[in-house]
């Protein structure tokens, strides 16, 4: 289930909320916990028993790290199982089928004609988010920083949290352990919680939906077919579609978060006005660059152990970072392409992208154009071929290839103009600084009001004409 | 006095949440209402569509303003997205005043529905029969194109610069009288344009926004209308039904409605208005775009619409299935620019 569908808005959400304000605080973890398992298992219940053994597990493994204190030799070889544990599946879910292709492409080249089947496998629901999430617990608990939880219902209850469970924010348990054994709920969270998930949604369905249809017609175009400028145009589609989508998904479990009595941390505050690359991963995926610095950069030294380590560990952090978000090699390059656009930043140009005078400014905003398209063009096209071919149409003085036949662009740029621009603002941080100055007035809740009718009507008649989004 | 302040702003923190109940509520009651009076309980409830969608798809109809204004009451219950049959066993004697005249004609004269043979009686001195020919690029010259999405690639990517196209995304047969095409910077039906410009051949392509609707004999019924309508309205003219092209076998497999067979079966009944003297049916899976019964996966990204650089193998077809009456139908009416949507 996904919280821009209407089952949730107008089924499973009202019914959780009412339970969980009439009942009493103490079981409010309980509820939180099987209601989470049964908002999981709407979208995958023949893995549910993935995750309520990884609760088990790691809830005993969490309770020992803690008996063996003072023994650390004892301590370390239970994290590292823990560990094992935890990374094999996603592991096997995730990249076992890229490495029978690699391992098949490899026999290919030497000639041998031997090849290994691909599994038909289905990534579990989430396992990307809180298998991160879950190893945070038990590092947590090895170096100290948090006492392990003593109880198996408090714990199922922060790894399940519907909110955050199929697309984080990436919780970090050591953040929200307060929280899970007291917090208040009150009227006046539950507005402010409300608010942000109908921006959320807003940008979602909104915007991100609407415009990605614009990326989904230039792929049936075809990339061979389409001119440079529309090439262009369906990265900035895309753009704008993967960060309304993400950040939309984020600012609604945000709210939930808040509507619960819990503070989630934010993850995106406008990357798009970022100036460098460096100050983009600051901006974007927040939750998820935290988890790499704070459980691999940091462990692996950070900058304290010279500069050439410290090239090294921001090598292994984008590496990992890419890797994860897809089983692909063009993710590995999009890691690499940040890892080395970051390590020209340190050590030559960030001084000045961040001068404060209009000409740096000015650069620096044209450097992030160019940077954003060019980096989620790489992460959009799996096929490396198909890769090329685009980016050959983006850079015709390079390919040799593309045209300037602006018919196509004039096409759907006047389809697309209102989006196109709603998206552009809606990026900044404007609109946002602006609604935090209305939203205790009667205003802000007129406009949450409208955003929130304006989204399901999409939404609704999404379903009875199933060829709005998908239309032939 | 702070104690005071407190609780009014606890007051309005229950705004956003009171007025969304009330409005949902509001909504739910409307959507039920409509679906009994318009919809004739068409949408079942479900989880993911509560009755509040029905107001919602009622709003997208532009209900409201049926319910407004009984004056303007059949312009909404005339545009429906639901096929025809279904509002007209709901109120017949509405839908018969607001049919434009011809179509009731259509309907009454049993002449009408015979169309095409009596047209070949009256030239019995030509060839009745005709075979499939090929032809060179000027034969579109005096072609019009009707259809979908797809009919929309033709007219952007198949290379086919001088016929003119009546065609919009998502366009069904059920939209025949709606003024859904843009033709001489005016919005207007098909049949209109159809009843204004004579043409010497018209191909046909709609069906596959079709498949979630009715059966394949509930959309025959109203495309078998729609050709004689056409027929009445363009003597002349040849009339070409296209088959719909097929999805990949990979689409067919997920989707419940969009699948090979449902639309082979539709192409099926469509063909059989073919008389091979002024109605024909040519079917694009024959062509090299279709292997074993699909589309073939290389072809298209989204698996239904194929790719820009394959519709000259489209146009090639359509120019291998010409047919030569022997007679040139000089394209006399006002050449209008082609009406690309």
């Amino acid at each position: 289930m996904v919280f821009s569908s209407l089952s949730f808005i107008f089924v499973f959400l009202p019914v959780f909320l009412v339970l969980y304000y009439i009942f009493p605080a103490k079981s409010r973890n309980l509820l939180l916990f099987l209601g989470s398992l049964v908002f999981y298992s709407f979208g995958e219940l023949s893995y549910l028993f993935l995750i309520l053994c990884s609760i088990t597990v790691n809830f005993l493994f969490g309770k020992s790290i803690e008996r063996f204190q003072g023994r650390k030799l004892e301590q370390t070889l239970l994290l590292i199982l823990s560990l094992i544990y935890n990374f094999e599946f996603l592991l096997f879910f995730k990249y076992t089928n890229f490495f029978i292709e690699n391992i098949n492409a490899v026999l290919r080249l030497l000639d041998i004609h031997w090849r290994f089947y691909t599994l038909n496998l289905t990534l579990p629901l989430g396992i990307s988010f809180y298998t991160f999430q879950i190893a945070s617990y038990v590092i947590d608990v090895y170096l100290g920083r948090t006492k392990a939880d003593q109880s198996y219902v408090s714990l199922g209850a922060y790894l399940c949290m519907f909110p955050q469970l199929i697309a984080g924010p990436i919780v970090v348990y050591s953040n929200i352990r307060d929280a899970l054994k007291e917090r208040t709920i009150s009227i006046h969270a539950f507005d402010n919680g409300l608010k942000t998930f109908i921006i959320g949604l807003g940008y979602k369905v909104i915007i991100a939906n609407r415009i990605g249809t614009l990326w989904n017609e230039v792929c049936t175009i075809g990339f061979e077919s389409i001119s440079t400028p529309l090439a262009w145009l369906g990265a900035f589609a895309y753009s704008m579609q993967l960060y309304f989508d993400f950040c939309g998904y984020s600012l609604m479990a945000v709210g939930l978060g808040e509507m619960l009595g819990f503070y989630m941390p934010a993850n995106f505050q406008h990357p798009y006005m970022a100036r460098s690359v460096t100050d983009f991963w600051r901006r974007w995926h927040i939750t998820l660059g935290a988890w790499f610095r704070e459980y691999v950069y940091i462990p692996l030294g950070g900058n304290r152990k010279g500069a050439a380590r410290t090239v090294f560990n921001l090598l292994v952090v984008w590496f990992l970072t890419g890797f994860w978000h897809g089983a692909a090699w063009n993710f590995i390059f999009w890691g690499l392409f940040i890892f080395v656009l970051q390590i020209i930043e340190k050590n030559i140009t960030l001084r000045w992208l961040n001068a404060d005078h209009l000409i740096a400014k000015l650069l620096s905003h044209t450097y992030m154009v160019f940077y954003i398209l060019i980096s989620w063009t790489i992460f959009a096209i799996s096929n490396f071929q198909e890769l090329c071919v685009y980016l050959g149409q983006m850079f015709p003085f390079l390919s040799g290839a593309g045209n300037f036949d602006l018919s196509d662009f004039m096409r759907f740029a006047a389809d697309y103009a209102p989006l196109l621009i709603a998206s552009l603002i809606f990026a900044t941080d404007y609109p946002e600084k602006l609604y935090d100055k209305i939203r205790h007035r009667f205003l802000g809740v007129a406009v949450a009001f409208v955003i929130f009718w304006w989204s399901v009507y999409y939404l609704a008649i999404g379903i009875n004409n199933p060829f709005l989004y998908f239309r032939y | 006095m702070i104690y005071h302040m407190k609780e009014i702003n606890s007051k309005k923190s229950y705004t956003l949440l009171l007025l969304i109940v009330a409005s949902t509520l509001l909504f739910s009651i409307v959507g039920n209402y409509w679906n009994k009076r318009y919809y004739h309980d068409e949408n079942t409830y479900t989880m993911s569509a509560p009755p509040l969608a029905s107001a919602m798809r009622g709003i997208h109809d532009k209900l409201y303003m049926t319910d407004f204004s009984s004056l303007i009451a059949d312009y909404a219950v005339d545009n429906l997205s639901i096929p025809s049959t279904a509002a007209q066993s709901e109120a017949p004697v509405e839908k018969t005043t607001q049919q434009p005249l011809s179509e009731i004609i259509s309907t009454l004269s049993p002449e009408a529905v015979t169309a095409p043979s009596g047209k070949a009686a009256k030239m019995a001195d030509v060839p009745e029969v005709y075979e499939f020919t090929t032809a060179t690029e000027d034969y579109f010259a005096d072609a019009c194109f009707i259809g979908d999405s797809r009919t929309v690639g033709i007219s952007q990517y198949a290379g086919i610069e001088n016929a003119t196209f009546l065609c919009k995304t998502s366009l069904s047969i059920y939209d025949y009288n709606k003024p859904k095409i843009t033709y001489n910077d005016e919005k207007m039906s098909v049949h209109d344009i159809l009843a204004e410009t004579q043409f010497a051949k018209i191909y046909l392509m709609v069906g596959i926004n079709e498949c979630g609707t009715g059966t394949p004999e509930s959309f025959f019924e109203r495309y078998k209308e729609v050709v004689n309508d056409i027929r009445k309205l363009q003597p002349e003219a040849l009339i070409f039904i296209q088959g719909n092209l097929l999805v990949t076998q990979e689409k067919s497999d997920e989707s419940d409605t969009i699948t090979n067979e449902n639309i082979a079966a539709r192409n099926k009944l469509i063909a059989t208005l073919a008389n091979q003297k002024d109605i024909f049916y040519i079917d694009i899976n024959e062509s090299s775009l279709c292997k074993e019964g699909a589309l073939v996966s290389d072809y298209t990204w989204d698996q239904v619409h194929i790719k820009a650089q394959y519709y000259p193998i489209w146009k090639e077809f359509l120019l291998r299935h010409a047919i030569d009456t022997g007679k040139t139908i000089v394209h006399t009416e006002k050449k209008p620019e082609a009406a690309k949507e």
